[in-house]
């Protein structure tokens, strides 16, 4: 699927006709629904779960926070591990005590809420294996194809055998996540689909080098917080986190729906992001929450380039 | 259930029979002569569609069929027969009719009356007393000389701007007919089906210009004959070649480059064309590319040629050929092509005066390839396709003046490739193949065309289509998980070679009527029912070259569509002028839809992605043409709902289709100044196309996802879309004995230079978001075409 766009794109690009501006729109106010933002994962850190209210979308705001809910997750066993918000920003946290290991490969957890008007959400998710880091690699490229001169990153990282492993790849350059949807690099097995049947090799190579900046596409305003590519003394820090299906199909569909202007005249319906989230006493669709809860196996590198 | 359709298609067709009855079929006392032959164009040779032959004594005619060819059963004795053509001159011929005869005529153009400049090819009042209703005949003369983007004269662009035609947006591969998606018309090059009708995404279509002779566009009131889509037949008749002489004609555009060569065979026996367009838009780049993007590839072409042989008399042979490939490339390190290839050979034989058949076989070809990486160590290879192959015949039996009885059948084998991808990483190869899926599609027809009195005039037929989704391959059975949902693998049985896996059947009626208020005027009214068996699997606002087709199987049931259209036809000032109001109703089933997030590409459980739908679309289109004088052009107006509903979109409510316009108005005017200079204008005014946009945001990971509250879609318009172009035509000097002849092509594309929106869609700001601060979030209006596109061409031929 990615592979078509980026080509549709290029030869709509090379047409030179096209053009985009930035327009006012007045949007509809929906309704503001509880968001909630659940990824957690077994390093051994402190998990944070947070909870929003949906704002309107050209808010340019964080959106409010939902304080005074309940948070637990229970994995299988019945170990429950309580989520509190002390400083009352709608981030829930949870931190292991020494020595404690929170996540187990194939354990099912469930997330409960009861917020402060007592409506009640509950989420289930399996963690999955996560596949180890081989390498990071670097070489300095000149300019080419319209990429500036600088280090170009590539991950090696071979896929486990057996269909069906996900894995979300989140790169941070020098501590700086790279956020842009564009850049969210996820691959099903060795690719991109469950369909390409790329199992238990070395990530393709568009997924390697998903691991770079990328770059301001040069429309509208100049971005000054553009990153360059990498540079002597830059890190460079993978880290590669498990998803199950639904997981996977999640942030495939986010970033298609944050994306959908990449793709121009092929771009997919606009459509809500399914959620995993459900409601359990629900009257109205203000009542539903967004959002999803996930539970991850992580895995990581960093290197230092030199 | 198979037997049962079979003896209702045999009842119908008694039936069919008996009506014929009523018409005058055995009520014949008198014995009658016929008088058959072909009416061509005395320059070229080319046999001419359309044209007409009228006896005035008996107030009796014909026209031709789709080969030229025509026949009249007429008492004995002497007439005056007048063989007509628009933009020709008409010839009168006195004929001692005493038995059968055949009789080919030439008929001259016109070229030098200003005064007959053509609009349509139809005889003039062919459109008041023909039953054809919801039919567009575009003639290549008027297309060439509408402004065109680019330059570039194109079949598809012209038809977007019938009444009853819409697109997604500019640029959108295909067009929409009457709530139909762009995989419901049969898009006929020849006879083949052509796949893919675009080069370059949706800028222009694969129609060389110079090798194209008629162009018919069938939005209702379908005939028999025709089969397979549900919403329209875009039949496209390509040249035959001069059989006179040889002729070259071409031109320079900003585009392409076009030669187009033909010349008689065997002493005039036989005639063939060759035409070949190639686009430079890469060679023109190139001076203006970096560099390191100088391997950038971009380029099209298309190879269009067609031979005919005359056997003897009763017998011709015709062949064509279509070739054509869009090819995109980043130097080695990936490409991408697309092409689609057809052949068709036909035979007309001449069984006797009355019986005219024709044999077509064909076979057609989509197919696209993608490739990465540079290196035998990492790449990625993928393709997809599909084929087909038919046998087809038709059999036009001249009966009586009041009947000419159509009847055939047809056989199409497709083998679809939904995709092979071949991945190798670190040198460790994966293929994947997606097992072919194969089918047969039949169908039989017979229609019927009667004149009944003066007044009436009805075409009706019947076609029993067939479908038989056959093996080797795997059939699956899915169980439902919930509305929208990914549906559940619940078994597969494997199929054998040519082992039926599903079969289908249906009985498509077919009726028009036309009934003549007075010599000017007349109401005409049509019934079609249209099934379909094969789908284009697309779930993007425009369709890609990469959508591959589907068959329909155990899981996906063919489409349905049903149309009822009414009219009112009329002419005025000898022809000058003509006027036409129609309504339809059209209704759908079975319309192909996605689950949200659908994975369509190289997945072997593509069917677990689908769903069903209902769908309907209605519509008032009013057209008036002025086609004679200095002056000419049309002004239409579609006022139009197109909408679908499918469970779990929009709250199983009925949404506009992406493609629905409310309004839509176009003005297209000719004006020849002088036999130099002539100019013509289009202006175009469309509703904006539904879309869907959010309500909310909702922060998740550092992202801002947007979110429709209550997931509406397609819930507001983007703005109106309008658009004027403007080109003018110089015409090179005139001197006796010159063959060259040449003109020029000025064209302004969207003169007044509006960005029409494609979309509008809403996305995180292009910059990049600091730790710590919101996300910003725009609205941003994607236009195709943005500017006003001035171009030139020059054009020859000798």
């Amino acid at each position: 699927m990615k592979y078509s766009k980026l080509f549709l794109l290029a030869g709509i690009a090379m047409l030179a006709f096209s053009c985009e501006d930035v327009i006012e729109v007045d949007l509809a106010d929906g309704d503001r629904q509880l968001v909630v933002d659940a990824w957690i994962n077994n390093k051994p850190e402190t998990q944070t779960i947070r909870l929003t209210r949906a704002g309107a979308y050209f808010a340019n705001s964080f959106s409010a926070a939902e304080t005074e809910a309940s948070v637990t997750v229970t994995d299988a066993d019945g170990r429950v591990y309580t989520f509190l918000d002390t400083d009352k920003d709608g981030a829930y946290t949870w931190t292991p005590e020494a020595g404690q290991v929170f996540g187990e490969v194939g354990m099912a957890y469930t997330l409960n809420i009861v917020t402060a008007a007592g409506l009640q959400y509950t989420a289930t998710s399996v963690l999955e294996r996560v596949m180890p880091i081989d390498s990071i690699a670097y070489e300095y490229r000149e300019e080419e194809l319209g990429q500036p001169a600088g280090y170009y990153a590539e991950l090696f990282a071979r896929d486990l055998p057996g269909f069906g492993d996900a894995y979300w790849i989140k790169t941070f350059k020098n501590g700086q996540f790279l956020n842009k949807p564009q850049e969210m690099n996820l691959a099903y097995d060795a690719g991109f689909t469950a369909g390409a049947g790329l199992d238990g090799i070395y990530l393709i190579t568009p997924i390697r080098l998903a691991i770079n900046r990328i770059p301001d596409s040069g429309d509208g305003a100049v971005d000054t917080n553009d990153l360059p590519p990498y540079a002597l003394g830059d890190s460079i820090y993978v880290e590669v986190l498990s998803l199950n299906d639904e997981a996977f199909m999640f942030l495939e569909q986010a970033r298609t729906q944050m994306t959908l202007g990449d793709a121009s005249l092929f771009a997919e319906p606009p459509a809500n992001v399914p959620t995993n989230i459900q409601s359990i006493n629900a009257a109205t669709n203000a009542d539903r929450a967004v959002g999803f809860f996930n539970v991850s196996a992580a895995s990581s590198m960093g290197v230092r380039v030199q | 259930m198979k037997t049962n359709m079979i003896k209702r298609v045999l009842l119908l067709s008694l039936a069919l029979c008996l009506a014929l009855g009523g018409g005058g079929l055995w009520a014949q006392a008198t014995p009658k002569v016929t008088l058959s032959g072909y009416i061509k164009d005395a320059g070229s040779g080319e046999t001419l569609i359309g044209a007409t032959v009228y006896v005035a004594e008996l107030s009796a005619g014909s026209t031709t069929n789709e080969y030229g060819f025509y026949s009249l059963s007429l008492p004995p004795g002497s007439y005056k027969v007048a063989f007509s053509y628009l933009g020709f001159e008409t010839q009168e011929r006195a004929i001692e009719l005493r038995q059968n005869a055949s009789l080919t005529v030439e008929l001259s153009d016109g070229a030098q009356q200003l005064e007959e400049i053509l609009v349509t090819a139809e005889t003039a009042d062919r459109n008041v007393t023909s039953t054809e209703m919801s039919v567009n005949k575009l003639n290549m003369l008027t297309i060439a000389k509408m402004p065109a983007l680019l330059g570039e004269v194109d079949v598809i662009r012209s038809i977007q701007l019938l009444p009853g035609v819409s697109t997604v947006g500019e640029g959108a591969t295909g067009f929409n007919v009457r709530g139909g998606g762009v995989d419901q018309n049969l898009v006929l090059l020849d006879e083949a089906p052509v796949y893919n009708s675009s080069h370059l995404f949706g800028f222009f279509s694969v129609f060389n210009p110079d090798a194209v002779k008629d162009v018919k566009l069938y939005k209702g009131g379908i005939p028999a004959r025709y089969g397979g889509r549900l919403s329209s037949i875009l039949d496209v008749r390509m040249k035959e070649g001069n059989s006179k002489k040889l002729a070259v004609s071409g031109g320079v555009g900003v585009i392409f480059s076009r030669l187009a060569v033909e010349a008689p065979l065997f002493k005039e026996r036989g005639s063939f064309i060759v035409a070949a367009r190639r686009s430079y838009i890469d060679i023109l780049a190139k001076p203006f590319l970096s560099e390191s993007l100088g391997d950038t590839k971009l380029n099209f072409y298309d190879l269009t040629l067609k031979g005919n042989y005359n056997l003897s008399p009763k017998d011709r042979v015709y062949v064509s050929a279509y070739l054509g490939r869009d090819n995109f490339g980043f130097g080695d390190a990936a490409g991408f092509n697309w092409g689609n290839a057809t052949t068709t050979l036909r035979w007309n034989h001449l069984f006797n005066d009355k019986l005219f058949s024709n044999f077509t076989a064909y076979y057609s070809n989509y197919d696209y390839q993608i490739n990465f990486g540079n290196d035998n160590q990492n790449s990625f290879d993928w393709d997809a396709s599909i084929k087909n192959y038919s046998l087809k015949s038709d059999f036009s039996y001249f009966l009586n003046p009041n009947n000419q009885i159509t009847f055939g059948g047809q056989a199409i084998y497709y083998d679809f490739a939904p995709g092979n991808a071949v991945g190798v990483s670190e040198g460790e190869t994966r293929s994947f193949g997606l097992d072919n899926k194969y089918a047969l599609e039949a169908g039989v027809f017979v229609e019927n065309e009667q004149q009944i009195g003066s007044r009436w005039s009805l075409h009706y037929g019947l076609r029993y289509s067939y479908f038989n989704y056959l093996g080797e391959g795997a059939a699956y059975e899915f169980a439902e998980t919930g509305p929208g949902q990914r549906k559940q693998l619940v078994s597969a049985t494997t199929y054998k070679a040519n082992e039926s896996i599903q079969t289908y059947g249906n009985l498509e009626p077919r009726v028009s009527a036309r009934f003549q208020l007075n010599p000017v005027s007349s109401i005409k009214l049509s019934y079609n029912r249209m099934a379909q068996y094969i789908h284009l699997i697309s779930n993007t606002t425009a369709a890609s070259p990469l959508d591959v087709w589907t068959p329909s199987t155990n899981n996906i049931k063919p489409q349905l569509a049903d149309q009822f259209a009414l009219g009112a036809f009329t002419n005025w000032k000898d022809n000058a002028y003509s006027g036409s109001l129609e309504v339809y109703y059209k209704d759908f089933q079975n319309q192909v839809d996605y689950i949200d997030g659908a994975d369509l590409f190289v997945n072997e459980l593509l069917e677990a992605e689908l769903l069903a739908g209902d769908g309907r679309a209605y519509g008032l289109e009013i057209q008036l043409e002025k086609k004679k004088g200095a002056f000419t052009g049309w002004l239409s107006y579609t006022l139009a709902r197109t909408e679908r509903r499918v469970e779990s979109i929009n709250n199983n409510d009925w949404f506009a289709s992406r493609f629905d316009q409310t309004h839509k108005v176009n003005l297209t005017g000719f004006y020849e100044l002088n036999k130099r200079w002539s100019f013509s204008a289009n202006f175009q005014f469309n509703t904006g196309t539904p879309a869907t946009f959010p309500t909310g945001r909702v922060e998740q990971q550092g992202y801002v996802i947007p979110l429709v509250s209550g997931n509406v879609r397609n819930n507001v318009r983007i703005p109106s879309y309008h658009r004027l172009d403007l080109a003018a035509t110089l015409q090179g000097k005139e001197r006796p004995g010159k063959r060259w002849n040449s003109h020029w092509v000025f064209s302004i594309y969207n003169v007044y230079n509006r960005r029409n929106p494609f979309t509008i869609f809403f996305q995180q700001s292009d910059i990049r978001t600091p730790t710590g601060t919101p996300v910003q979030t725009d609205a941003i209006r994607f236009s195709v075409i943005g500017n006003f596109v001035p171009s030139v061409a020059y054009n020859f031929n000798f």
